[in-house]
């Protein structure tokens, strides 16, 4: 008994350590990650507001025209919208990129501007702008 | 035989002791990776943001009649806000001049340099751009990899004193 090696019991107290750090490291990453993701998400939004309202006052200064307000910008537009296009750095494109910001007037001298990355439907802003006639 | 069991155990001690040594080193990593990254976007976000927020929030408080207009000053990008008080013009400069953002508040008529006026933070480059023809003013500011640009329409028009 005297003479019986330490090792395994050394060993388990290791391998011990080394789940309970595996465990600890996992919530780690998990925190990590969501950091992060808080991080790019809010960055997002930031950029997403600021074009957003770009883009309204560039429409309310072209008296609520789309294809004026279209033309300031340097792109083309149809009746009712027009689109602009973003890459990841939130710098404009001519083509489709990474953001998509769309203004469309819905009558009454108003225009609702969506910013989403990649699915309409899940919009990282949405502002509505309403053109008030100077004087 | 008993000895090389013992060795053996030893050395799988010492691996797993290793592999313990660097998960922590990885996760550290990771963790001064994120931490970093972080940091960097919000330092980014925080000089050219706000200063584009800062200087909207300027103009939309001097849009009225003659309140606005853009030009240089001294060679320096500069947008002016004009203010009457009590009978006597007073101007409000925003300019970037070597490398940062400037604010200056004096008499219209007041001789001044760049270098009177108060710093507001460090910026690479700012750009004031005024579109006569659609009354709006362009701002683009640059930090470092970040460019920030924002239109602000304002609905009096351009000033006429500049």
């Amino acid at each position: 008994m005297k003479g019986k090696s330490r090792t395994p019991l050394f060993l388990i107290e290791t391998v011990v350590m080394l789940l309970l750090f595996s465990a600890f490291a996992a919530i780690c990453l998990r925190l990590f990650a969501a950091a992060r993701q808080t991080s790019r998400k809010s960055s997002e939004l930031s950029h997403a507001v600021s074009w957003a309202q770009s883009a309204a006052d560039c429409w309310k200064s072209a008296d609520a025209d789309v294809s004026l307000a279209a033309a300031i910008l340097g792109i083309s537009a149809d009746a009712e919208s027009f689109s602009l296009y973003f890459d990841k750095d939130w710098r404009q494109t001519a083509g489709a990129g990474e953001f998509t910001l769309i203004l469309r007037e819905d009558g009454d001298n108003g225009a609702q501007i969506v910013v989403f990355k990649a699915d309409p439907s899940e919009p990282i802003f949405t502002l509505r702008a309403k053109a008030v006639a100077n004087g | 035989m008993r000895k090389n069991a013992g060795l053996f155990d030893t050395l799988i001690g010492l691996l797993i002791m290793f592999i313990f040594t660097a998960c922590i080193l990885l996760v550290l990593a990771g963790g001064a990776r994120v931490y970093k990254g972080i940091s960097e976007e919000l330092r980014e976000q925080y000089s050219s943001r706000t200063a584009l927020s800062y200087i909207t929030a300027k103009l939309r408080s001097s849009d009225f009649e003659g309140g606005v207009s853009a030009g240089e000053i001294g060679g320096c990008p500069a947008l002016m806000m004009y203010e009457q008080i009590e009978s006597e013009l007073y101007v409000m400069y925003i300019y970037w001049y070597e490398g940062a953002l400037w604010e200056l508040f004096c008499g219209a008529d007041d001789e001044f340099l760049p270098s009177d006026g108060q710093e507001i933070m460090e910026l690479v480059s700012v750009s004031f751009e005024f579109r006569e023809d659609s009354s709006l003013i362009k701002i683009v500011c640059t930090q470092e990899n970040n460019t920030a640009q924002q239109y602000v329409h304002i609905r009096s028009g351009k000033a006429e004193r500049a």
